[in-house]
């Protein structure tokens, strides 16, 4: 059947023009980022979102990334995801900036004592110190509305309060193009340029531009990851979807959520929303 | 493409739960998330709530009313649909007016039990004022009124006659949201209601035009060097660009030709970028560019000015004062300018115009100058540059569009429009009829005089054949002379509206840019464009003054249909097939939107039924 389903192996007219006006969306938002923030940084987790992102980025800046790409190691990732980084940083001549909790790693911080403490000390808390001992103010983060409820109500160009505060329910408006792009010296600002992607545009222009991928994604032994993170935290869902064109037939169908395999999302209902106010991505 | 629809109503009327059941009901909804909420709410006891797979912060789940503006993608029947769920209460008003600026149409919710309150009232108001015309009604909760046909009649008029344009631009759909009555499937226990469900009426929305076909606008957004390469990165605002294309930039006045459109490293360039793209040029010359420079082909300039009319919203608590600063911005192009006054401003209660508030709560028409002059378009001949947002201190506060400069202020008068509105007992209007020679504008535009005459209004006419033996008769058939021709319609309708009169006009007027001046000398409230649409072939067999006859052997040359362009309006507010429906069907209709308009019944029913 899929063979005779034009769908599974070409885009619709429609599927077309929704990527073609979100990659120029995206385009755009990185050389005003660029452009109007210095201290501006990349975060690049290897995940689909963040490498579609830093291919769009050297898209819209020629071939050279004018900023600093940082990953958070918070030394629980899938060793296949640390190889994936170096081979590509290499390839791609990116100014690589690893960024760690040690301290709380030392103290023993690990998913044991709590996974939204775990986050909160090895992701957002790295985070916000390797931002301020690195100088940068500004960073880009591949969030997208539809992975998650309270993303959905997010900005493409996003101010943070005081250490690095999200205060959800006065964020500036955003319409016409018009962004809000002036913050006092301190503001932190959490630039999204793909927020209005959906997990299937992600999959489809990655499969049109040919953009490499983390191994994970595709089915072993019918799991696969659809989403990855820490090596504790990421669970996999049953799929037999073994290579990109599976995958993009699995997403027309499934009603399996993105994240479904994130633990950290399950400790609370509000999880993600309280994570995000104190400044996870 | 796809179709940006704002869902408006007041809180807990079930805005959230359409769409939350729309996805629910195609499977557009995760599963996990799903449970998640039907956990939650089996443990507090209360039935699903759809909404909740929208309002996803804690505090819009514990009060039960949307916080902040949410946008979900949707897709059905093979399109995609971005639905921009907006909050209702009256304290976000604001955030409603950020959210719905930039949406193609409106779904309007309407719990039947309540029915209308001022805040709704507000909330028409405010798409009316947005400019936003695609709108569709829904009457929800119709199970709470026993699938009642005389709730959802009453419900039905109460609302049309606060809508303008009433039932012939609006679709009026009775559901029940949480059960999904009505929103895709048909439902069996309103067997009294014959149009269409929510799903249908929705795919008969039209998205936002191309830019395709307007004129070139590219702002330049920064300078990279790549090697010996200069290139200017910026977006294309509307119309086309090639690699040959020659492009002029402002301020400045600096002309060359697009030497390549840069492709991704180590592709060739690309032959062409359309509207929306993020594109890199480099030039044939060596021009000194800055970010914010506008570049157009010369041929088709924009406008420039230093003071500028607009109609603005205000999302700021603080209401917009004279005197104060603001940082105008359009695509790069960044503009300061002093509120130099405030004309008009909607009072925020009863939302009254008021002529020389010294203060703009959220919507109103003002004069800015700025310290240097600004680039800029109409909205209607290019939207982009039509329109613009407002910062200060850094925030965004406002946006609005740029007006049209009536220049001579006409002499104030001491009877004011409500109270000739109330003696002419119809709100100011002129039905502005479009079409194809012979497609019945004068027919029709002469029968609903009588009609309406009768019903004891005064009404009147506006032809070719009074005017241009009359005010025009200086005019000749000359393309500008036919556009100074239709530019004194509007003038004078605008006048015998002004003195009360039921003003009807009957002219071809061939393109969108002269219908929409019409509608700017107008003004849009009282401005309704009725197509009368009738196929060429049709007319051209009509032939009633032979006109065709002489246009086909090349007397008559530029004829509108023949040898000359006739730009079909794309959303009339009627759209009457005149080839299809006798004289008294399109009368009917015409005369459903005159009881629409009139605020008492103007006769004692004679010719109704």
């Amino acid at each position: 059947m899929d063979s005779e389903n034009p769908a599974a192996s070409a885009l619709t007219a429609e599927e077309s023009a929704r990527l073609r006006k979100l990659e120029n969306e995206s385009i755009y938002v990185l050389r005003e980022a660029f452009r109007l923030f210095p201290g501006l940084a990349m975060l690049w987790s290897m995940g689909k979102d963040s490498t579609l992102m830093l291919t769009l980025a050297r898209k819209a800046f020629f071939g050279v990334i004018p900023f600093p790409v940082v990953h958070i190691d918070t030394s629980y990732k899938i060793p296949e995801m640390i190889r994936f980084r170096d081979e590509k940083a290499k390839e791609w001549a990116l100014d690589l900036r690893i960024g760690q909790n040690r301290a709380a790693l030392t103290a023993g911080m690990n998913p044991e004592k709590g996974r939204l403490e775990c986050c909160t000390a090895l992701k957002t808390d790295a985070l916000k110190s390797f931002l301020r001992e690195q100088g940068f103010r500004t960073v880009l983060a591949a969030i997208r509305r539809d992975e998650e409820g309270s993303r959905g109500k997010e900005r493409i160009f996003s101010p943070r309060g005081e250490g690095s505060t999200w205060n959800y329910k006065e964020q500036p408006p955003e319409f016409w193009n018009g962004y809000q792009t002036e913050f006092s010296e301190t503001t932190e600002v959490r630039v999204h340029p793909l927020l209005n992607w959906s997990e299937l545009d992600v999959w489809l222009y990655t499969r049109e531009k040919n953009i490499p991928t983390l191994g994970l994604y595709y089915a072993r032994n019918g799991q696969r990851y659809r989403s990855v993170g820490c090596a504790p935290c990421s669970g996999t869902v049953s799929s037999k979807a073994a290579d990109i064109d599976a995958v993009i037939r699995e997403l027309r169908t499934t009603r399996t959520g993105e994240r479904s395999g994130r633990a950290q999302d399950k400790a609370d209902r509000y999880a993600m929303q309280k994570l995000r106010a104190k400044g996870y991505m | 493409m796809s179709v940006k629809v704002a869902l408006v109503g007041n809180v807990d009327h079930g805005k959230s739960t359409v769409i939350g059941r729309l996805l629910a009901d195609t499977g557009q909804t995760r599963e996990e998330r799903e449970a998640r909420v039907r956990s939650y709410c089996e443990s507090a006891n209360r039935k699903f709530e759809y909404a909740f797979l929208l309002d996803a912060l804690e505090e819009e789940q514990a009060q039960g009313i949307t916080i902040d503006v949410t946008e979900v993608q949707w897709r059905h029947g093979g399109r995609d649909f971005l639905f921009v769920d907006t909050p209702g209460h009256r304290e976000f008003l604001k955030k409603m007016v950020g959210g719905a600026s930039s949406v193609d149409a409106a779904v309007l919710v309407l719990d039947a039990v309540e029915g209308i309150s001022e805040n709704f009232r507000r909330q028409i108001r405010v798409l009316e004022l947005l400019g936003i015309r695609q709108r569709i009604v829904i009457i929800n909760k119709m199970d709470l009124v026993d699938w009642s046909e005389s709730t959802w009649r009453a419900r039905e008029s109460e609302i049309l006659a606060c809508l303008p344009g009433g039932k012939t631009q609006t679709m009026v759909i009775p559901v029940a949201a949480w059960e999904g009555a009505n929103l895709l499937e048909r439902s069996a226990k309103m067997p009294w209601y014959k149009g269409p469900t929510l799903g249908e009426a929705l795919l008969s929305l039209e998205s936002a035009p191309s830019l395709g076909e307007k004129p070139l606008r590219f702002f330049v957004q920064d300078i990279y060097r790549r090697g010996e390469k200069r290139i200017f990165v910026g977006r294309v605002e509307a119309g086309t660009l090639s690699a040959g294309s020659e492009i002029q930039f402002e301020p400045g006045g600096r002309r060359s030709r697009v030497r390549s459109i840069e492709g991704e490293t180590g592709q060739a360039p690309l032959a062409h970028a359309e509207s929306g793209d993020a594109v890199g040029l480099t030039l044939e010359d060596q021009l000194f560019l800055e970010r914010g420079n506008l570049g157009f082909s010369p041929t088709h300039p924009p406008r420039e000015n230093s003071r500028l009319k607009a109609d603005l919203f205000w999302l700021h608590s603080e209401p917009l004062r004279p005197a104060q600063k603001l940082l105008i911005k359009n695509g790069t192009q960044n503009g300061v300018a002093t509120v130099e006054a405030i004309e008009h401003a909607f009072d925020a209660d009863s939302w009254e115009k008021q002529e020389g508030a010294t203060s703009l709560v959220l919507f109103g028409r003002v004069l800015l100058r700025f310290e240097k002059p600004f680039y800029f378009d109409f909205f209607d001949d290019c939207e982009p540059l039509g329109r613009f947002v407002a910062c200060a201190d850094g925030r965004v506060l406002g946006g609005g569009r740029w007006v049209r400069e009536t220049n001579l202020s006409p002499g104030k008068s001491d009877v004011s429009l409500a109270e000739r509105e109330k003696r002419a007992r119809h709100r100011s209007t002129v039905l502005w009829l479009t079409g194809l020679s012979g497609s019945g504008k004068t027919t029709l535009a002469r029968n609903l005089e009588r009609r309406l005459f009768d019903r004891g209004l005064n009404p009147t006419v506006l032809d070719g054949d009074n005017v241009r033996q009359t005010i025009c008769s200086d005019l000749g058939f000359s393309i500008s002379d036919r556009d100074e021709n239709l530019r004194r319609v509007a003038e004078m309708a605008r006048l015998m509206s002004d003195a009360g009169l039921f003003v009807i006009t009957a002219f071809i007027s061939p393109l969108h840019a002269q219908r929409a001046r019409a509608r700017e000398i107008v003004g849009t409230e009282r401005f309704v464009e009725i197509f009368v649409d009738c196929s060429l072939e049709e007319c051209e067999r009509r032939d009633v003054k032979g006109l065709y006859r002489r246009a086909r052997s090349g007397e008559i040359p530029e004829f509108t249909g023949i040898s000359s362009a006739f730009e079909a309006p794309a959303r009339p507010d009627v759209h009457l097939r005149s080839g299809e429906l006798s004289v008294e069907q399109c009368l009917d209709r015409l005369i459903q939107l005159v009881d629409a308009r009139t605020t008492t019944p103007a006769s004692s029913g004679a010719g109704r039924n």
